[in-house]
């Protein structure tokens, strides 16, 4: 039999989409529409299959398969790692990026060689982002992503002010990245002077003879750069605006991606690697994850703009992964990674039915909306399916996510604040049904709204659709695939088996 | 010793006979009249020009090893050829660029050489001076020649812009010698060398704190920094791009050497001098950047950039160390490459656009040409996969180097490269926005070299940012 791990190369995982949008803008592609639409969707298909073989054939030779120097003098690889993190977000980036790339047939209507372009190459910065194994290397692709999803945003957005928005998430974006920058210095210095050798490999730091007072401050550090992604509730103001201006396959990758990056990495760098100082933050932070999810779930519910909704309601969920997080246990930080992945493809469906209603419609005020359950009742039925997986319905996949992130918080042994921010917490499960609730409610029942919908749904919004209910149905059901990836945590070292 | 002498000054001896070429051509001008062709005397010049920078650039490099001349007045190291074939290479993109210009004033094409030759000799005489009173004359050989390109170009405002140069270097270089007169005074030598022996022996005053401040001062002039900051805005709007190429980079290399020269050196020895010039970079990054908010003036945007820039290398400088001057000689050539790129384009479409300001700039119908400007501008905010990216990492991982005291000022870095952030990306936009007039260009700019340079330099900004390991190995060798 053909022994497929000899053709699974991470470098070429990575840049693969890259090739292909380079390709889109060659002179000699045709500059037809259609040709570069259908030849971009199969660009992504094709990479998501090449993915799913990483899924299928993994093993654990993927961790540093690729590292050359690039700034030796300085220890800095330009190198690419896979663990079973990386590779189950590597998947729901392909993931969700393939059903963006459907999505953008009638959303996207002019400048459609540099759209696609544009979002082969955005692909390729968050796959880096969350397969590199050098520190700089990380770095890089974060500061990277922000070029491609500035134009994203900013170009083909749907508001008016979607340059405004787009210049918003840059300028927030990039002043946390370079305070996670000089975190990523200090931690490459101080692990030189305990350590004796320059290395920027993620996994080998070395920080026994680092003080906690200085892995706080540089704890501290990286959470300003991660909490502008993650959101955190101080810094989140950007993301609303970024999401309700953008095109709506973009805010499908925005939320279900974007966002995850600034978790994947606070999983890496606080947790993994600061340990010791990630212990007296915690606690902190799990206030701020309880601001998070109390206090945007109560502006959700006061919005009247469907994408402002699930905006809010992202940063909401957000909260609760960094919950996860912080408590720093094997419940806790399982319940974080399934909950990242849940709520990516949910969050990709929810904006994914309010594009649908911005197109049918041309109105996203839910005050205006109304009756579509009558004249769309295939839209009505999968949206339904996604807003309970959003609220928490079992046998869907929001459920176990919420579930196991807040149960871990409650098990977790670092101090009982944490237990009791957890407690806190928990009415988060009412709040969200009241705005989730308000959502299909006022959207889809009762007296008919302004806007007559023609038609149902087409065949590839079907596709959408369909896709991510099937897929919150197994993770819903079968979670242990992903739950299980976690095998050990040891809060005193931070090693996490993975 | 004849020998040796020629091995340090083939690259000056070059020029200087370049100059007397360009001055005997000049005084030939009337005999050029019998061909029809009208442009035969601004390519005769240029070529004679070319040939001769690069002639100096190849004796530069010829010369091997390390020398001293004059009386040690002069010296030759490896971080002085470096920065000297810097200079030259700036000279030589500036030529390149000079068509508008030359096509403006043709009789004077023959001046205007002379004076850009001197200019760039003047530079590199600085870059290896070894001696105040080398050094000043140097310094003013090249300011001279500077005045007099500023105003060179026909109309009101080169002159004003010219005036305004002259006046407030005039005031600067006053600081300079004040400075340096305390010193002589302290020490009755102007040789570095001998000034730094006879200071290692003795405990620093408060005269000798003031005389290094004064001298910081009169240089800082040169990178508008904080005290004679302001003349930048009025010179570069009222320049010719070419010249504002040569402005806004030779200068800025010069000084940028000398000063880690005397830093490490003569105003080498008391942390308080540091300090202050510390805080002078730092004043005047956050004017720049603050400035340039609300400014849609593209030529003062710039400007202010270039502050900022000399800023920031200000700010690297004042916490010496042979890595600090590595990183700030790298960040440099990230920052002149990008630099003259963005002129090169401004230089392309100044002819055919009356007003470069933000929402009256238009772009051209090569969308190669302003994706190369867009590559510029976001390299100088310093995203990834430029040169601009690798230079602050560089530059920041040389001032946490130092220790955690710095941090605070780091983290202002932070917020200034924030802010720069906000106008290079309104400029990029500026240019690539889809519902604009747009200007065909005329062929004669398009067969100027005008594009290969734009080109060219968005080219070496993003192989340097992909592949910068060569480079910076280099720059971390010239100060081992």
């Amino acid at each position: 039999m053909f022994d497929f791990s000899n053709i699974l190369s991470l470098p070429v995982l990575v840049f693969l989409p890259l090739i292909f949008g380079l390709v889109i803008l060659m002179p000699f592609f045709p500059n037809n529409d259609i040709i570069v639409r259908r030849f971009a969707k199969g660009c992504i298909f094709v990479h998501l299959i090449y993915t799913l073989l990483f899924w299928i054939f993994y093993n654990d030779s993927f961790i540093s398969l690729y590292a050359p120097d690039w700034i030796k003098t300085l220890g800095i690889n330009f190198g690419f790692a896979m663990d079973k993190l990386a590779l189950v977000f590597t998947v729901l980036t392909t993931i969700v990026f393939t059903l963006a790339g459907i999505a953008s047939k009638l959303h996207i209507r002019h400048g459609q060689k540099y759209y696609y372009a544009l979002l082969l190459f955005f692909e390729t910065t968050i796959l880096g982002i969350f397969n590199a194994s050098d520190i700089f290397t990380f770095f890089l692709f974060w500061e990277l992503e922000l070029i491609p999803a500035y134009f994203l945003i900013g170009y083909w957005g749907e508001g008016n002010s979607a340059k405004k928005s787009a210049m918003k998430f840059i300028l927030y974006t990039f002043l946390g990245s370079l305070f996670m920058l000089v975190g990523l210095i200090l931690l490459h210095y101080f692990n030189f002077l305990s350590a004796g050798i320059l290395n920027g490999q993620i996994g080998l730091y070395n920080l026994d003879k680092v003080s906690p007072e200085l892995q706080i401050l540089i704890s501290i550090l990286l959470l300003i750069g991660f909490g502008v992604k993650l959101p955190i509730v101080p810094i989140h103001t950007w993301l609303p605006d970024a999401h309700t201006d953008a095109a709506t396959p973009v805010s499908m990758i925005l939320a279900g991606i974007l966002l995850k990056t600034g978790a994947y990495a606070i999983i890496r760098f606080n947790l993994q690697t600061l340990t010791e100082g990630f212990k007296y933050i915690a606690p902190v932070l799990a206030v701020f994850a309880l601001i998070n999810i109390l206090y945007t779930a109560l502006v959700a519910y006061a919005q009247t703009d469907i994408k402002r909704i699930v905006a809010y309601s992202s940063i909401s969920n957000m909260g609760l992964i960094l919950l996860g997080i912080c408590s720093m246990n094997i419940i806790g930080l399982s319940g974080a990674v399934f909950h990242s992945i849940a709520h990516g493809l949910i969050t990709a469906g929810l904006f994914a039915v309010c594009g649908i209603v911005l197109l049918r419609c041309r109105e996203r005020n839910i005050n205006k909306l109304g009756g579509i359950a009558a004249k769309m009742p295939r839209l009505f039925g999968f949206a339904t399916v996604i807003v309970l997986a959003s609220i928490g319905l079992p046998s869907l996949a929001g459920f176990v996510g919420e579930v196991i992130s807040i149960t871990g918080a409650l098990a977790s042994e670092l101090s009982d604040y944490t237990k009791f921010t957890a407690l806190l917490a928990l009415p988060v499960l009412i709040l969200s049904s009241c705005y989730m609730l308000k959502f299909l409610h006022r959207g889809f029942f009762g007296e008919e709204g302004e806007c007559k919908p023609a038609a149902d749904i087409a065949n590839h919004e079907f596709v959408i659709l369909f896709s991510i209910v099937v897929l919150l149905f197994i993770l819903g059901c079968f979670p242990a695939s992903i739950l299980d990836i976690i095998q050990k945590i040891s809060v005193t070292n931070g090693a996490v088996v993975w | 010793m004849v020998n040796d002498l020629l091995n340090i000054f083939i690259p000056h001896i070059i020029l200087i006979l370049t100059i007397i070429a360009q001055l005997v051509l000049g005084i030939l001008k009337p005999y050029s009249l019998a061909f029809k062709y009208k442009d035969i005397n601004i390519r005769i010049s240029n070529v004679v020009t070319i040939i001769g920078i690069i002639g100096a650039i190849a004796g530069t490099l010829y010369s091997s090893g390390d020398y001293a001349g004059f009386n040690y007045s002069m010296i030759v190291t490896s971080d002085v050829k470096a920065l000297s074939v810097l200079v030259l290479i700036c000279g030589l993109i500036t030529v390149f660029l000079n068509t508008n210009l030359l096509r403006g004033n043709r009789q004077g094409c023959y001046k205007y050489h002379t004076l850009l030759l001197t200019a760039l000799l003047g530079g590199i005489c600085a870059l290896g001076a070894n001696d105040f009173l080398t050094l000043f004359i140097s310094l003013e050989s090249m300011s001279f020649a500077l005045y007099f390109l500023i105003a060179f170009p026909k109309g009101y405002n080169s002159k004003e812009a010219g005036f305004k140069y002259l006046i407030t270097n005039a005031i600067s270089i006053a600081f300079f010698l004040f400075g340096v007169s305390y010193i002589l005074g302290l020490t009755s030598s102007l040789n570095f060398t001998e000034i730094t022996q006879i200071l290692e022996s003795e405990r620093c005053s408060i005269i000798y704190a003031i005389a290094s401040i004064m001298i910081f001062a009169g240089l800082g002039m040169k990178l508008a920094l904080f005290p004679f900051a302001n003349w930048i805005l009025d010179v570069f709007a009222g320049s010719e791009t070419s010249i504002l190429n040569l402005l806004s980079t030779v200068p800025k290399i010069v000084v940028t050497g000398v000063l880690i020269r005397l830093l490490s050196g003569v105003m080498g020895f008391n942390a308080e001098v540091n300090a202050v010039i510390l805080i002078l970079g730092l004043i005047t990054a956050l004017w720049a950047n603050i400035y340039a908010i609300k400014e849609t003036n593209v030529k003062k945007i710039l400007a202010c950039s270039s502050a900022a820039n000399a800023a920031y290398m200000i700010v690297i400088l004042a916490v010496f160390s042979s890595f600090a001057a590595s990183a700030v000689i790298f960040y440099l050539i990230c920052y002149i490459f990008m630099n003259m790129g963005a002129f090169a384009y401004l230089n392309m479409i100044e002819p055919e656009c009356k007003q470069l300001t933000l929402d009256k700039l238009s772009r051209t119908d090569s969308r190669l040409s302003a994706s190369a400007f867009a590559v510029c501008c976001l390299g100088l905010a310093g995203l990834p996969a430029t040169s601009g990216f690798v230079g602050k990492i560089f530059l920041l991982y040389s001032l946490l180097q130092s220790g955690l005291i710095l941090l605070p000022i780091v983290l202002l870095l932070l917020l200034l490269f924030t802010t720069g952030l906000y106008f290079y990306i309104k400029l990029a936009r500026s240019i690539i926005q889809t519902n604009q007039t747009v200007i065909h260009l005329h062929y004669k700019i398009l067969n100027s070299f005008s594009r290969p340079v734009l080109l060219l330099m968005a080219l070496i900004t993003i192989v340097i940012g992909i592949f910068p390991i060569n480079l910076i190995a280099r720059c971390l060798l010239l100060f081992q």
